[in-house]
């Protein structure tokens, strides 16, 4: 189910209601009846996976922590290769077969080539057919209907096992409510990638209706759907014509360079849209979710840019994969590989195809760049305003670089889009193509809407920020009226200028 | 309870109020073509209907100093003829009758009966009996959710709010009147031909069969009657086409000749035109079916020449001509 969806506007105030009528004891058995609900709105038999790692991480929870040395250890690496086996076989097994036939072609063995693919595409096939998939024909065929937000909840998964082998996470006795960890509807497909440390007691806890707590909480689902149906899914109509179809001779480097700008926007505001609408969610009923962005583009430089995008994953990969591998603790080269290793598995974790790769690449050189020259003392900034400031632009500038391989649909349109912004054609030929570029949104009479909504969304956000910091010296009567009738304003505003025909995915839940 | 109470109420009397403000705003926005009619001010001797074929390909100043006709387009995006019938009624409700009504009609029309038509241009008339007939017709739900304050508009806010608030910063301004449009006259913003037909010949190599949908030969048929009783002199016509495009249609000569007998039994003149050879040449479109600024330019002389020549008092109709 998308949240931004009408079924959402019935789904989530039913399940509000009912997790606060019923007993504590019923409410877990509740949430995960409605989270199986939720997932089950787009592939329902692919539920039965999700079911299996389950079955999988509870025992071996349950296992680990009872055993000892060796036995320990094995049993977590069994459980983590179940995990990954089944994130393996859906995301990766098309991308490897691929490039191994494309190897064994090159090396003049089409044969052997021709069988890797045919065999792994019958397997492949053969499994999705039990899922119920009778359509497809080839894994290349598949990457739509594949077990949406697969990434995020193995990962999750995999963060139980981890920690109870570490010993910081007591097993799961409840096999529901280990269950509901993975499964918490508000997460299950984009994220925050919970920890267990963080969830788990909370569905022990015994929840009361708190109004404000609730009312926080709607305020951040409402900016969510607010970055998500008003700021990103204007934007794709900016985005999609010149990256669905890279071409020189209409889209020039001025239109070109516009569109991946917009598109760094876009996909800030749709991911940490759905971010924020999942903390909301949960926080209304009174469960609290980590954070996942904080302001990534005024980051200064590459580094605190990571330590602020997507931060429970970057904070899974730095806890379970760049710690493991040794960490800071180990020689300059072997930190600067293992900061290449996360780097690159981050990017083959988005998506298998070389595109991703490519963009975990590039963040990887970005990275072992930034923290090569402040170790070698060659490049120091004043800590003033503009050193910031450049800091900013030139952070904004690689990574909204780098998003050119995230958007692009194969590494060829990439390539393509960045030849064309290295290629300038006079002023007056970029400016026809960026007009060109804006009439193709088909975005009627842009300046009103940008205007006015601009002026809308600073005015609202100052009234709820005005109302918040002055509630004690507000007479009561005042703020009682104020209030409601800013809401008012702003589900009217949200009308005025979201989305709502398109009914477009949010781009993370193919992960 | 009480909370709940006030921010419903909020909500609704917002609403209410939002509606109203847009629909004002859309009402002073001429460029958005219901509103301009429904003023009640516009005036046309030649008064032009159609889809975009004639929104953007029929430059209503260079028509009038060919033939001295103070000339208005009604063209209007969406080919569907129930928009045309729908807008002559309101013109004719609130304006003088033209001395000369032109239909922009082609076989392109005759398919897809459900394409074509967009419900957003009715939303601020929706009780306009004609407009709500049309939209109770082609799409209830539109109007079930026009008792809903401001739903109708977030349907569309894509295209309406951006336009009601031009509307409204026009009347703030100016008062009424267009904008962006010339004597309801939409200039094409594209320059060079596309990459959208040489897509659609490489999907379709050996041309396509388009299906005739007997309802839209109806509705045309239906137009020329109203417009006959209402006493109005109706000329039809078809404005060019790419030939590579006209190639590949490969029953067009027998869609054309139901849409010429069409017009022969309603008694409407069809001019057949581009005989200086437009559709031969790719610099004058942007699409197969679109005209750009310069082929507009040619293409309206042409038309005024060939009412000069032919369908003004004496003169005679050209003769279909068989399809390329």
């Amino acid at each position: 189910m998308l949240f931004n969806s009408l079924n959402f506007l019935v789904f989530f105030p039913t399940v509000v209601v009912l997790h606060f009528l019923l007993p504590h004891r019923w409410r877990w058995a509740m949430l995960l009846g409605a989270s199986c609900y939720f997932y089950m709105a787009f592939v329902p038999a692919y539920i039965l996976i999700l079911f299996a790692t389950i079955v999988i991480d509870y025992f071996a929870g349950l296992w680990i922590e009872n055993a000892q040395g060796v036995r320990r250890k094995r049993l977590l690496i069994i459980s983590l290769v179940s995990n990954l086996g089944i994130l393996a076989f859906f995301k990766y097994l098309g991308f490897f077969t691929e490039n191994i036939a494309d190897l064994l072609k090159a090396i003049d063995l089409p044969y052997p080539a021709a069988l890797a693919t045919a065999a792994s595409n019958k397997v492949f096939v053969g499994v999705l057919t039990l899922f119920g998939q009778n359509s497809v024909s080839s894994y290349t065929e598949a990457m739509s209907i594949l077990p949406i937000g697969l990434s995020f909840h193995t990962f999750q998964a995999m963060s139980y096992t981890i920690e109870v082998y570490r010993g910081n996470q007591r097993a799961e006795r409840h096999f529901g409510i280990y269950a509901l960890y993975v499964m918490f509807f508000p997460q299950l497909v984009a994220g925050p990638i919970e920890r267990p440390q963080n969830v788990l007691h909370q569905f022990h806890e015994k929840k009361t209706f708190n109004a404000t707590r609730a009312l926080d909480g709607l305020r951040w689902i409402y900016w969510g759907l607010f970055k998500k149906m008003v700021i990103a899914d204007r934007l794709s109509q900016f985005v999609d014509p010149v990256f669905n179809d890279p071409n020189p001779e209409k889209y020039g480097a001025l239109a070109t360079a516009a569109a991946t700008v917009v598109f760094a926007i876009q996909i800030y505001c749709d991911f940490s849209g759905y971010s924020d609408v999942a903390i909301g969610t949960a926080k209304v009923m009174g469960y609290k979710l980590m954070e996942n962005f904080r302001r990534p583009y005024l980051a200064t430089n590459i580094q605190v840019f990571w330590s602020r995008w997507h931060i429970s994953l970057s904070t899974w990969f730095r806890d379970y994969l760049y710690i493991p591998l040794g960490g800071n603790r180990v020689s300059r080269g072997r930190r600067y590989f293992n900061l290449a290793v996360v780097f690159l598995v981050s990017g083959l974790w988005h998506g298998a195809a070389w595109t991703y790769l490519v963009w975990g690449a590039l963040h990887a050189v970005f990275n072992l760049g930034t923290v090569a020259l402040r170790e070698s003392g060659r490049v120091r900034l004043p800590e003033r305003w503009w050193a910031d400031a450049l800091g900013m632009v030139v952070t904004f500038g690689l990574v909204s670089f780098a998003w050119i391989f995230f958007r692009a649909h194969s590494l060829h349109d990439a390539l393509t889009l960045v030849r064309t912004l290295g290629t300038w054609r006079g002023w007056s030929v970029e400016w026809n193509s960026l007009e060109y570029w804006t009439l193709r949104t088909g975005d009627p009479k842009p300046p009103y809407r940008m205007l006015f909504s601009g002026i809308g969304l600073l005015l609202l956000g100052l009234g709820d920020y005005l109302i918040e910091k002055k509630r004690d010296r507000l007479p009561g009567p005042t703020l009682r009226m104020l209030r409601p009738a800013l809401y008012a304003a702003m589900v009217i505003f949200f009308l005025l200028f979201a989305v709502f025909d398109s009914g477009k995915q949010f781009i993370y839940f193919q992960f | 309870m009480k909370n709940l109470l006030l921010f419903l109420a909020s909500l609704l009397g917002l609403a209410w109020l939002t509606e109203r403000v847009l629909d004002f705003g859309l009402s002073q926005n001429f460029d958005f073509k219901s509103s301009a009619v429904a003023s009640g001010k516009l005036r046309a001797e030649a008064l032009f209907q159609g889809s975009s074929r004639v929104a953007m390909m029929l430059d209503p100043q260079i028509f009038e100093q060919k033939t001295g006709l103070d000339t208005y387009n009604l063209g209007l995006n969406g080919n569907s003829i129930e928009h045309q019938l729908a807008l002559l009624h309101l013109w004719l409700q609130h304006n003088p009758k033209p001395k000369v009504l032109f239909l922009e009609i082609s076989p392109e029309y005759l398919q897809q009966s459900n394409l074509g038509f967009y419900s957003f241009y009715f939303v601020h008339q929706l009780r306009e009996p004609f407009f709500e007939r049309v939209v109770r017709q082609k799409n209830p739900e539109l109007l079930r959710a026009s008792y809903v304050p401001l739903l109708k508009y977030a349907l569309y806010n894509h295209t309406l709010v951006p336009e009601a608030l031009a509307g409204l910063g026009r009347w703030l301004r100016r008062g009424a009147g267009e904008d962006d449009l010339k004597k309801g006259f939409s200039p094409s913003p594209f320059v060079h031909f596309d990459d959208t037909f040489d897509r659609f010949r490489a999907l379709n190599p050996g041309g396509f069969v388009a299906e005739t949908d007997t309802g839209k030969l109806n509705g045309f048929g239906r137009y020329f009657r109203y417009a006959n009783a209402q006493g109005l002199r109706v000329v039809a016509y078809e404005a060019p086409l790419l030939n590579e495009y006209l190639r590949l249609h490969r029953n067009r000569a027998a869609q054309l000749a139901r849409l010429d007998s069409l017009c022969r039994a309603e008694g409407v003149p069809f001019l057949h035109l581009d005989t200086t050879g437009l559709g031969r040449d790719r610099r004058y479109f942007y699409n197969a079916n679109h005209l750009n600024a310069q082929g507009t330019d040619r293409f309206t002389a042409e038309l005024g020449r060939h009412f000069n020549a032919i369908v003004r008092p004496g003169g005679k109709p050209t003769q279909p001509r068989s399809a390329l």
